[in-house]
């Protein structure tokens, strides 16, 4: 069985330099071609993959694993076999336009008629998204995949993240965890040749594309902070005293007391909290001591968010994923300016100058 | 039966056949003095057992009591020797290698001594066990409810997370192919990653030692070691010596051992 075993992992080493190619860098390639070199000998013991210390973006991928991983065991909770699952589907739908919620109505249905069937399928899907994305031989098709599957269930399972309601917050989970699945799986993505960026997310798409979704993201989210139903005077509040039932006691203190808190100065607290993301999309396009203060900033305002949406629900057995709070703070990680312009054009530069 | 209880048994099946497998790694390993990793390789057999008697209360022959003994014990022996590790030489990667056997030994701990006996009641009545329900998973009857619900949080994502690491090195692992290779005093490559702890030396070089067990084989492996030059016929052993045990599917029982019990820490949220 061991043989059996070797053998199938000697088979597998066939792309395992996918993993590692991600170096983008003079180290990575000789990696690559040393890799390249031993398959060619043919020799059982010339096969044998050598390893490489994970670099920031194959750390961030891993921390995208683990997600993938919690999601999928958190869809395995006993509730998540019952209909109030396809139900939980089917309430994503309201407040939609039609184009999107009769879909959405659709696929619950049909869910809701082989509700443990699709649970399964479900978590086992995510399973396989969480080892293929750890796994250096398929972390690519596991990435293309994850993205796909992201889609997917942001507009079946999350009505895209609601913000076609009008009635979307940062706070209350918008744009939904799911899409910064899909983008960070997207900015992750091992590219055979790196482009130069400061920071992992740019080395893939590009930085100056990389700063654009980042741009976009955080501006949308400002902007959903301004919306009607969330700039009311009670409207943050209430969102976030909601998110404390069924809480263990310390969360729910938390969030009614801050829910108390911001009672009553709903419009206030939106302008705020609307700079703040702004202030952070635009971050990215400052001088690096700066785009780090912006990092920084987002890191806590998206733990924050994260205790304001009550850790997404994962302690009530019902949550289906960690919430948006985590996924943003590992999204601003990814944008953390090295000081280093990674890449093979960045070999031999002055990399600090660069970076300005 | 519902499907959640269907799951339970599946898990419990898995945990079974993981179980089976380590017990049969520390029988080859003693009767063909195979170097192996005996501590590990018990630690996952118990907690395979022990995890399929939470998710079908039938298979659990033991009180809970013992087996809260069984792992406050293996928590001591684990937690003795990351303390040894980590005043030794090389104190870094031996630490990783007992580090993960301590968490999931606190793990299993926390999951017999956390539930409140309320829940375990509960649990025990759905499942038509007699005498006092098992903390933990009942997957047919009530949820159990579990005491500092952060804490098994923290636990399971500390799990999923090593489950996450130990993937990522698992295509590098030597191959027991390539431990032969080097056990018979053959050449081998200098790129290769040994398992945690082994060096060429270990499975087999010139000096003529007994191979010694490789510590933290079952564990995710080091990082490259340095090169070593390649051993020749003439460095050969006058009598070739017995490779390690898989070290690819030691990880595997840990990748599945850390799913499962990162599984049943949130199912009882």
């Amino acid at each position: 069985m061991s043989d059996t075993i070797a053998a199938h992992g000697r088979a597998d080493l066939g792309s395992a330099d996918l993993g590692s190619a991600d170096l983008g860098s003079a180290v990575g390639n000789r990696a690559a071609r040393e890799s390249r070199d031993a398959r060619q000998d043919g020799t059982a013991a010339a096969a044998v993959a050598a390893w490489d210390a994970p670099d920031g973006r194959r750390l961030l991928q891993l921390a995208l694993g683990a997600s993938w991983l919690l999601d999928a065991v958190l869809q395995g909770q006993s509730s998540m076999f019952t209909r109030a699952f396809a139900r939980m589907l089917a309430d994503s739908a309201s407040g939609n336009p039609a184009f999107v919620a009769s879909p959405i109505t659709w696929s619950a249905h049909i869910i809701g008629h082989h509700v443990a069937a699709a649970n399964l399928v479900f978590a086992t899907v995510q399973l396989l998204l969480a080892l293929g994305i750890a796994l250096r031989p398929t972390v690519k098709i596991a990435l293309a995949a994850s993205v796909a599957w992201s889609l997917a269930v942001w507009w079946l399972g999350e009505g895209l993240g609601s913000v076609l309601t009008g009635n979307a917050s940062p706070v209350s989970g918008a744009p939904g965890a799911v899409i910064i699945y899909a983008l960070l799986g997207v900015l992750l993505w091992p590219a055979r040749t790196d482009r130069p960026a400061a920071f992992a997310a740019g080395r893939s798409v590009g930085a100056p594309t990389a700063r654009v979704l980042w741009l976009v993201l955080w501006g949308s989210l400002s902007f959903l902070s301004l919306q009607q139903a969330v700039r009311s005077p009670r409207g943050l509040s209430s969102m976030i005293s909601g998110m404390a039932a069924g809480e263990p006691g310390w969360l729910a203190v938390t969030d009614t007391r801050v829910g108390a808190l911001l009672a009553r100065h709903g419009l206030a607290a939106s302008i705020v909290l609307a700079v703040t993301l702004g202030v952070i999309a635009a971050g990215v396009y400052l001088p690096t001591r700066a785009a780090r203060a912006a990092i920084v900033l987002a890191v806590f305002v998206a733990l924050a968010i994260w205790v304001a949406e009550a850790l997404g629900g994962v302690l009530t057995g019902s949550g289906t994923d960690p919430g948006s709070g985590p996924l943003l703070a590992l999204l601003a990680v990814a944008y953390w300016p090295s000081g280093a312009v990674a890449g093979p054009a960045a070999a031999g530069r002055d990399v600090r100058r660069a970076v300005r | 039966m519902t499907r959640p209880t269907l799951l339970g048994y599946l898990l419990a099946a898995i945990m079974i056949v993981t179980a089976a497998y380590c017990l049969g790694r520390l029988a080859v390993a003693r009767l063909r003095r195979r170097p192996a990793e005996p501590d590990a390789d018990t630690a996952h057999f118990v907690m395979g057992v022990a995890m399929a008697g939470m998710l079908v209360p039938r298979l659990d022959w033991l009180p809970d009591g013992a087996w809260v003994v069984v792992f406050a014990a293996a928590f001591a022996w684990f937690g003795w020797r990351l303390v040894g590790a980590c005043r030794g030489h090389d104190a870094g990667r031996r630490a990783t290698q007992h580090a993960p056997h301590l968490l999931a030994s606190s793990a299993m701990l926390y999951m017999f001594l956390a539930v409140s006996p309320a829940g375990a009641r509960q649990a025990g009545a759905g499942s038509g066990r007699a005498g006092p329900a098992m903390p933990g998973l009942v997957m047919g009857g009530q949820p159990a409810i579990a005491r500092f619900p952060v804490l098994a949080f923290a636990l399971a994502l500390a799990l999923l997370g090593y489950v996450v690491w130990v993937m990522d090195r698992l295509p590098s692992l030597a191959p027991v192919s390539i431990l032969r290779l080097a056990a018979a005093g053959e050449p081998i490559p200098a790129e290769i990653n040994w398992p945690a702890g082994m060096t060429a030396a270990d499975a087999g070089d010139a000096a003529g030692r007994p191979a010694r067990a490789p510590a933290g084989c079952g564990s995710a492996v080091r990082p490259r070691p340095p090169r070593q030059p390649p051993l020749s016929p003439q460095q050969a052993p006058l009598s070739p010596r017995q490779p390690p045990l898989s070290p690819r599917l030691a990880a595997c029982c840990e990748i599945v051992m850390g799913i499962a019990m990162g599984y049943m820490l949130i199912a009882m949220l």
